[in-house]
């Protein structure tokens, strides 16, 4: 080695972190943005709004499902329960009917029907409008989107894989890692960004890496099947129900038999895991053989992994509990997942991993300038002289823009989309995608052919009253604006708490964009058109 | 009671912080003019302090929340109380100490009151 090992960790950590760093940064804002996934539909949904604000008991709810199961799902071959909780506010009943002899098969999915009910009365409520809503963005960040799912995966993957190389090296390339622990200094130029850089990613440093891996994790039998495939000889079911077991099927009888209530049974469960139940299904209703099994809900422990209890559906006597001891590498697997979803742990756990989450698109954001400043500090010699700035500087600088303004603008856009669309439209969902990256590549283009300072500020000024605006928006759409929900104190608080940190985003964005305003003419001569901002603030365009 | 738990664990972790970063000399000399140094014995004064009370608010969010969520916590209110006293430090270094000190009083008063009750 020619030089020092840290110097080639530099470099590493400089390469692997530029190349990859756009797409991690969509990655890091639609992940953040996920763990708030429930809110943001019930956001982009202002019909549910009112059901939202009155929640009622899993037993209550569990009844009202089953009467309306009973009327409505009538010679289904099973039943989906999924009962409110304190995140998403609607009764979800699904059912899927056999085909019809002669009837052509309609795909997976073809014969399921599903429906939101009001979780106190079973009433199909009032159709909210279609949207993809959290979903979506929840999607986007592994899934991307116009691609095939696998591939994506590959590409997200790739992108995980490279961010884990640039943790370490960066970890390894800090040489001051806890002497410059608390530094922040301002104004400085490079050494802000450098600073906003190392304070972003070492402070949450335990959550980057545990996030970056544990993504890997969720993903690893796509990236590294051949453990599994050389053991089970390519048998990959066998794998699957060896390495997490579930109980056997009961085949139904063709016997009528009346369902028991589900009350007794929510009740019992609820008294054993000392959780809320969150799913039920039942196989086979309405038969001698139907078997209810009630699933506990994610956020009484840390893995994904949730237990669930059968019962016979005609006596309601406990016939299995599932997945209250799990074989250790399962339970590892769980364990990792539930860390990375963040499903557990109450409001405050979730901000907290939020906020770390905006931790991250301010590191990657940080680190994409702070390469454009330092190689713009290079050539600062030839630009004086009037040269211009080499092809990959301008490329850089133009793909910054597009990505750390642009992504917000995208986000915001997506929003205000979901408010101004006809209510009642053909393919909304895909129209509200559409404005998405629709945006974005406006965003995207017009920073590629003019990638100024003047862009920077004026991409940021429209993200910042894109996403600012959201609350005002509220006001002239709906019916559960911030006066509502925060100043009348009717609820849903998680509707509020959207429009609020929108509104606090926005507001960065916007201090960010005055904070680049043009500068005095003489300082202008000196730095023609440059193209970073030059000034530090440590949350720096985050977006949601 | 939760959020008085809750808070007790951020109070600890700021206060414990705030002692760790002011034992360094760069931080002290931001407070007490250029080149100034703590004290030797105030520097191991605020060090223990800092761990001392960085250690407590992990006992406690694992008493209160279980080995696995309560390190998952800390290690969270680390992060975020860490953010919050870095970007309070340059542009109000002074406020940022004196909200240490009431954080620490405010800690304490907290931790008598939970075990009061």
């Amino acid at each position: 080695m020619k030089e020092g090992f840290r110097q080639s960790m530099a470099w590493l950590h400089t390469w692997s972190g530029l190349l990859v760093c756009w797409v991690l940064l969509l990655v890091f804002c639609g992940g953040t943005a996920s763990y708030y996934r429930n809110e943001i539909t019930l956001w982009m949904q202002p019909e549910l709004h009112a059901v939202a604000a009155n929640p009622v008991s899993s037993e209550v709810a569990a009844s009202a499902a089953q009467a309306a199961m009973t009327q409505r799902a009538a010679g289904a071959t099973r039943w989906f329960i999924s009962l409110p909780d304190e995140r998403t506010q609607a009764t979800q009943l699904g059912w899927s009917k056999p085909s019809k002899p002669g009837e052509k098969k309609k795909g997976r999915r073809g014969n399921f029907h599903s429906e939101k009910t009001d979780p106190a009365t079973g009433e199909v409520l009032s159709r909210p409008r279609d949207t993809r809503g959290g979903e979506f963005l929840y999607r986007l960040h592994f899934d991307l989107h116009y691609m095939s799912a696998i591939w994506a995966r590959w590409i997200v993957g790739f992108c995980a894989m490279f961010m884990l190389v640039s943790i370490i090296s960066g970890v390894i390339t800090h040489k001051r890692i806890f002497k410059d622990l608390f530094t922040f200094r301002p104004k400085k130029g490079q050494r802000s960004w450098l600073d906003a850089h190392n304070v972003t990613a070492v402070l949450a440093l335990p959550f980057h890496l545990m996030i970056t891996y544990t993504g890997l994790v969720t993903l690893m039998f796509l990236y590294m099947p051949s453990g599994a495939t050389a053991a089970y000889k390519g048998d990959k079911d066998t794998f699957f129900a060896e390495a997490f077991p579930r109980a056997e099927e009961r085949k139904a009888a063709g016997v009528a038999a009346p369902l028991t209530p589900f009350a007794p049974l929510v009740r019992q469960a609820e008294q054993q895991w000392g959780g809320k139940v969150e799913r039920i299904s039942v196989n086979a209703p309405g038969d001698a053989n139907a078997v209810i099994t009630l699933s506990r809900s994610s956020g009484s422990d840390m893995s994904t992994r949730q237990p669930s209890m059968d019962f016979d559906g005609v006596t309601g006597k406990l016939l299995s509990s599932n997945g209250e001891t799990v074989p250790g590498a399962a339970a590892t697997q769980g364990v990792m997942i539930g860390l990375h979803v963040a499903h557990f742990g109450g409001p405050l756990l979730r901000a907290l991993f939020f906020l770390s989450g905006l931790a991250g698109c301010a590191m990657v954001a940080t680190g994409a300038l702070l390469w454009a400043v330092k190689t713009r500090q290079k050539q600062a010699k030839a630009l004086a002289a009037g040269k211009r700035a080499s092809f990959g500087l301008r490329l850089v600088e133009a793909l910054n823009i597009g990505a750390i303004a642009g992504i917000p603008i995208a986000f915001g856009a997506y929003f205000w989309a979901n408010r101004l669309l006809p209510v009642v439209m053909e393919e909304r969902p895909k129209e509200e995608i559409a404005c998405f990256f629709g945006a974005w590549a406006l965003a995207a283009i017009v920073a590629q052919l003019r990638p100024t300072r003047a862009m920077w500020r004026i991409e940021l000024t429209a993200g910042a009253i894109l996403l600012a605006g959201l609350p005002i928006l509220n006001v002239f759409t709906t019916s559960s604006h911030l006066g509502v929900t925060l100043f009348l104190g009717r609820g849903p608080v998680s509707v509020a708490a959207f429009d609020l940190v929108v509104l606090a985003l926005g507001l960065l964005l916007a201090y960010a964009a005055y904070k680049l305003k043009p500068l005095p003419a003489k300082a202008k001569k000196a730095a023609p058109a440059a193209a970073a901002p030059t000034t530090g603030n440590t949350t720096l365009p985050g977006a949601a | 009671m939760e959020i008085l738990s809750n808070f007790l664990v951020f109070a600890l972790c700021y206060a414990g912080l705030s002692c760790l970063c002011l034992a360094m000399d760069r931080h002290y000399a931001d407070l007490h003019g250029r080149g100034a140094e703590p004290p030797p014995q105030l520097r191991r004064r605020l060090q223990w302090g800092g761990w001392l009370a960085l250690a407590f608010a992990l006992a406690w969010a694992m008493h209160i929340a279980g080995a696995g969520y309560g390190t998952v916590f800390w290690v969270g209110s680390l992060t975020g109380c860490g953010l919050l006293l870095i970007w309070l430090l340059p542009y109000a270094p002074h406020q940022a100490m004196r909200l240490a000190r009431v954080i620490g009083v405010a800690a304490a008063l907290a931790a008598v009151m939970l075990a009061v009750l």
